[in-house]
């Protein structure tokens, strides 16, 4: 049986990357009438896509600033303070296994910072930084690539894909939690109480 | 400064808010697009041309009530302005103007 709820994680991504409830609405409105779950993420995803491209196009010059903003501060904070000074000392005082873990954290500032920094149109130069990102982790993803497949470093692949792609994700985290609201606003405290919470299959858009 | 024209998907939606005329937001409009044109239009790829239109001033919206069927969100109603209007004849004459002298098949005559 098809689920009644739109998937809501879908919904509120395009709430915050879109910054216009109404579109939102019109998708939920366009899934009760009969559309399924996949179509509704393949929705938000253009959604997401064509909001935040139309902001890139209008505010070049905005979105070369985050860039060169979050390249710096990937090039000062991570390349430099992570790998040669905080990676040392920690494998000195603490289990190395965890290291990965904290080696994240600077990638979700980089992306808080942008996305504070370029408001309103914050997860619009997040994404603008990301797709830079994919761009510039081309090269080293395709040496590991011909290294694994001449059977050189068939490890290495696989971590520079998971370290990459991990840091992307959590990038991406960092600028959407600087366009959250955390604590809610006063006076909506009572809607937010009385707000019903969705099961948590709708949560992802599954069918019961 | 050089004219800014319409595109496609800009005249196709400023087409659509002439024929719906009242109560125009994203579902209707993205409907009226499919039926006509016989491709699915995603709601995402129209706001997009809506927002870029209502810059240009070819558009005014405005925010509707918040309703329970579409998770608390309110409809935003678009309409077309007089520079709008005047927009649309300006591609409808310089598309015949560029059709004029060309056979059926698009060959010149």
């Amino acid at each position: 049986m098809r689920s009644n709820h739109a998937p809501v994680l879908a919904a509120w991504l395009v709430d915050r990357f879109c910054g216009e409830p109404a579109v939102a609405g019109d998708l939920i409105e366009e899934f009760r009438e009969g559309h399924s779950s996949v179509w509704f993420w393949r929705q938000s995803l253009i959604a997401i896509l064509a909001c935040s491209s139309a902001r890139i196009w209008d505010h070049k010059w905005l979105t070369i600033r985050a860039v060169t903003m979050g390249f710096l501060f990937a090039w000062i904070v991570i390349r430099i303070g992570m790998k040669e000074i905080v990676h040392p000392w920690w494998d000195a005082v603490a289990p190395p296994a965890w290291y990965p873990a904290i080696a994240l954290l600077p990638w979700l500032v980089n992306g808080w910072l942008i996305g504070r920094l370029h408001r309103p149109y914050s997860l619009a130069m997040v994404l603008a930084y990301a797709v830079w990102l994919v761009i510039r982790s081309a090269p080293p993803v395709y040496d590991a690539a011909v290294d694994a497949f001449t059977g050189v470093g068939a490890g290495a692949l696989a971590f520079e894909l998971w370290s990459r792609a991990s840091s992307l994700l959590i990038m991406i985290c960092g600028g959407v939690l600087s366009s959250t609201r955390l604590v809610p606003r006063r006076s909506s405290h009572r809607a937010w109480k009385s707000h019903r919470i969705p099961a948590a299959s709708a949560f992802f858009g599954c069918r019961r | 400064m050089a004219k800014e024209h319409l595109g496609n998907l800009e005249l196709m939606v400023l087409l659509a808010l002439l024929r719906i005329r009242r109560g125009a937001y994203g579902v209707p409009i993205s409907r009226e697009i499919a039926e006509h044109t016989e491709r699915e239009v995603a709601i995402g790829s129209v706001y997009a041309a809506l927002e870029r239109l209502e810059r240009k001033g070819c558009v005014s919206s405005a925010l509707g009530e918040p309703s329970p069927e579409r998770g608390g969100r309110a409809k935003r109603y678009f309409q077309i302005t007089g520079k709008g209007v005047r927009e649309v004849r300006d591609a409808q004459r310089m598309l015949i103007s560029l059709w004029q002298n060309l056979g059926p098949q698009g060959e010149s005559a």
